[in-house]
C-alpha cells in the first residue's frame, strides 16, 4: 500500500516536471518557429544605388543583391525586392512592410534598439567622391572651406566636419552625385565603398568621377542585414549563412561589382572592406 | 569555610579594593582609548572621552568614601560602583571593536568613489585620470572600466575598443595593462595608500567617441 503510494507521488512528480518541461520547451521553440523567411521574402533595399543595388532597363544588380540572392539559395526563399529610401529602413521592418533590409545598412546602437541587425558583411570608412579632374582634397586638412553634399539621415550626415565647411544634404546619394558632376558642390561625402560604386556607373560619363584614396572623416561603418526584432531562430539562420558568404563568395563578388574599389587599393582592400567571419558574432543581435 | 571568611575580612575593608578597581578602571580606559586611536579615531574624540571617563572614575571615590563615614546611609561597595565604569566601556568597545574587524575584513567598495577627469567624450588617443580616495586602505584594487558609445545615432565603436591602463600611486607604477572595457583589472597596491590614481588610454577605429564609466572597483586583501 505505502509502495502505491509513493509510485504514485513519483508518477505526479515526474508528470509535474514534464509539463514544465514542456511549457519551457515551448516557449523556445514558438520564437525559433516564428519566421520571416517563408519561400517568398520581401527585402527592402534602396533601388538607385550603383554597385550594390541598381535596378535599371529590369536588369538588378549590386553586392547587396548578390548577398540576397546568396541568402535566398541557401535558406531557400525567393528574395522579392522593393524600394526603400534610407530614412525609411527601421519604419519598414518595425511595421514588417519588409522582411528584410539589405541596403547599405550601417549597424549603429541605436537602430539596434530598433531592429536586430546581422552583420557586418563589408566594412568601410567614409570618403569624399570628386570630379576626377579635380585636386582641391588630397589630405583631411583640405576639407575646411569646402561645399560637400551628404544624404540626410544616414551616418555620415552626423559627422563633425572642419570649420567653414558647407554642409548640403540630398534625399539620395545620385542627387548629390548629380550636384557634384554639375559643379555645385566640390564634393560627396558618404560610404567609401558606395562611392565607388558611383566610379564605376560614371566612367564614361562626359564628367568621369573619383574617390580620394586614403582621405576618411568619421568612423568606420559596418553593413549588416536588418530584420524586424522577434525572430532569434532566422538571426542565428542569416549569421550562420553570412559566415559561410564571407568565406566563400565575399571576396569574387567584390571584384565583379565594385572594380573601382579594386583599383584605388590593390592588394589592401580586403584589408579595408573585408570583416573578420569572427565579428558576425560580436556586432550582430545574436550569436551562432 | 576558611576562603569565605577571608573574602569577608578582605570586603570589609575597602580600601585594597578600591585601589584594585581604580587601577582595573585607569587599564580599561587608557587601553580602549588607545585601540580606538590606533583604528583612526579623532584624536580630540578620543582625549575628551577618556578624559570624562577619568573624571567620572575619580567622582567615585569621595562619593563611596563620603556615604559610608556618616554612618545614617550605608556605605556602599567600592568595586561595585568602580567596576561600572570599565564595564560600560567594554560593553560598547569590545562590539565596536568586533564590528571594526569584521567590516576591515571585508572588501571596500570605491565604485561611486573614483572620478574621471577630464569629463565628456573620451576620444581616440585621449588619456583619462581615475582617482578615489578611501580611509580604508587595502593591497588590492579590482576595477572594472565600462564604455559606452557617446553618440549611439553612430556606428558602433566599443568592440574595437581597448583600454590601457597605468597605476600612477602605489607600489608597482607604470604597469600598463591592456583589456576591452568590461574586462576586471587587478593592481598591486601596496600598504596603506589612501589615495589611488589610474591612467587611461583608449584605443580605438578612428574618430571614435565613448561614454567611460567606472563600472565597479573594490579594494581587498
Amino acid at each position: 500500500m505505502a509502495q502505491t503510494h509513493t509510485t504514485r507521488a513519483g508518477l505526479a512528480l515526474a508528470a509535474a516536471v514534464a509539463l514544465v518541461a514542456a511549457s519551457g520547451c515551448s516557449g523556445d521553440d514558438k520564437d525559433d518557429a516564428k519566421t520571416i523567411l517563408p519561400k517568398t521574402v520581401h527585402i527592402a533595399t534602396a533601388f538607385d544605388q550603383p554597385g550594390f543595388n541598381l535596378f535599371a532597363h529590369h536588369h538588378n544588380r549590386g553586392f547587396d543583391m548578390d548577398i540576397a540572392f546568396y541568402l535566398g539559395e541557401e535558406l531557400h526563399f525567393t528574395p522579392k525586392f522593393q524600394d526603400v529610401t534610407h530614412a525609411e529602413r527601421e519604419r519598414e521592418l518595425q511595421e514588417e512592410s519588409a522582411d528584410m533590409v539589405i541596403s547599405t545598412y550601417s549597424i549603429t546602437p541605436e537602430r539596434k534598439k530598433k531592429i536586430d541587425f546581422v552583420g557586418p558583411y563589408l566594412m568601410t570608412s567614409q570618403g569624399f567622391l570628386v570630379r576626377k579632374d579635380y585636386d582641391g582634397i588630397k589630405k583631411e586638412k583640405d576639407i575646411g572651406g569646402k561645399t560637400l553634399c551628404t544624404v540626410e539621415g544616414t551616418t555620415p550626415s552626423r559627422v563633425k566636419m572642419p570649420r567653414h565647411t558647407v554642409m548640403n544634404e540630398a534625399p539620395d546619394t545620385s542627387t548629390c552625385v548629380s550636384k557634384l558632376q554639375q559643379g555645385s558642390v566640390d564634393a560627396v561625402f558618404s560610404d567609401e565603398a558606395l562611392l565607388h560604386g558611383y566610379v564605376e556607373q560614371r566612367k564614361n560619363s562626359k564628367v568621369p568621377l573619383k574617390v580620394v584614396p586614403n582621405v576618411s572623416m568619421g568612423l568606420i561603418n559596418r553593413y549588416g542585414v536588418g530584420i524586424p526584432k522577434g525572430y532569434p531562430g532566422d538571426c542565428r539562420r542569416i549569421l550562420n549563412t553570412l559566415r559561410k558568404y564571407l568565406v566563400k563568395e565575399w571576396s569574387s563578388d567584390i571584384k565583379a561589382q565594385l572594380p573601382s574599389l579594386l583599383e584605388t587599393y590593390p592588394g589592401d582592400w580586403e584589408n579595408r572592406f573585408k570583416p573578420d567571419p569572427k565579428d558576425l558574432n560580436t556586432y550582430s543581435s545574436c550569436r551562432a | 569555610m576558611r576562603a569565605a571568611t577571608y573574602v569577608r575580612r578582605h570586603l570589609a575593608d575597602n580600601t585594597k579594593l578600591l585601589a584594585l578597581t581604580f587601577l582595573a578602571n585607569l587599564i580599561v580606559i587608557f587601553g580602549t582609548g588607545t585601540v580606538w586611536y590606533a583604528e583612526g579615531g579623532d584624536i580630540t574624540l578620543v582625549g575628551g572621552v577618556v578624559g570624562a571617563l577619568l573624571l567620572l572614575g575619580g567622582a567615585m571615590l569621595p562619593l563611596i568614601r563620603g556615604r559610608g563615614q556618616d554612618g545614617v546611609e550605608k556605605p556602599l561597595w567600592p568595586p561595585l560602583m568602580l567596576l561600572v565604569v570599565p564595564v560600560a566601556v567594554l560593553a560598547v568597545a569590545l562590539p565596536a571593536w568586533i564590528v571594526t574587524e569584521v567590516r576591515a575584513a571585508r572588501p571596500v567598495d570605491l565604485t561611486h568613489e573614483f572620478e574621471l577627469e577630464p569629463s565628456g567624450p573620451f576620444e581616440q588617443g585621449m588619456t583619462v585620470t581615475a582617482s578615489a580616495h578611501t580611509d580604508r586602505p587595502k593591497p588590492r584594487l579590482f576595477i572594472t572600466f565600462a564604455a559606452s558609445e557617446y553618440d549611439p545615432a553612430t556606428p558602433v565603436c566599443v568592440p574595437s575598443s581597448r583600454l590601457s591602463v597605468t597605476l600612477r600611486s602605489g607600489a608597482k607604477r607604470d604597469s600598463a595593462q591592456s583589456v576591452r572595457p568590461g574586462q576586471e583589472l587587478t593592481f598591486d597596491l601596496g600598504r596603506n595608500h589612501k589615495d589611488i590614481s589610474l591612467a587611461v588610454r583608449m584605443t580605438a577605429e578612428p574618430n571614435c567617441a565613448l561614454d567611460l564609466t567606472v563600472d565597479s572597483a573594490r579594494v581587498d586583501d
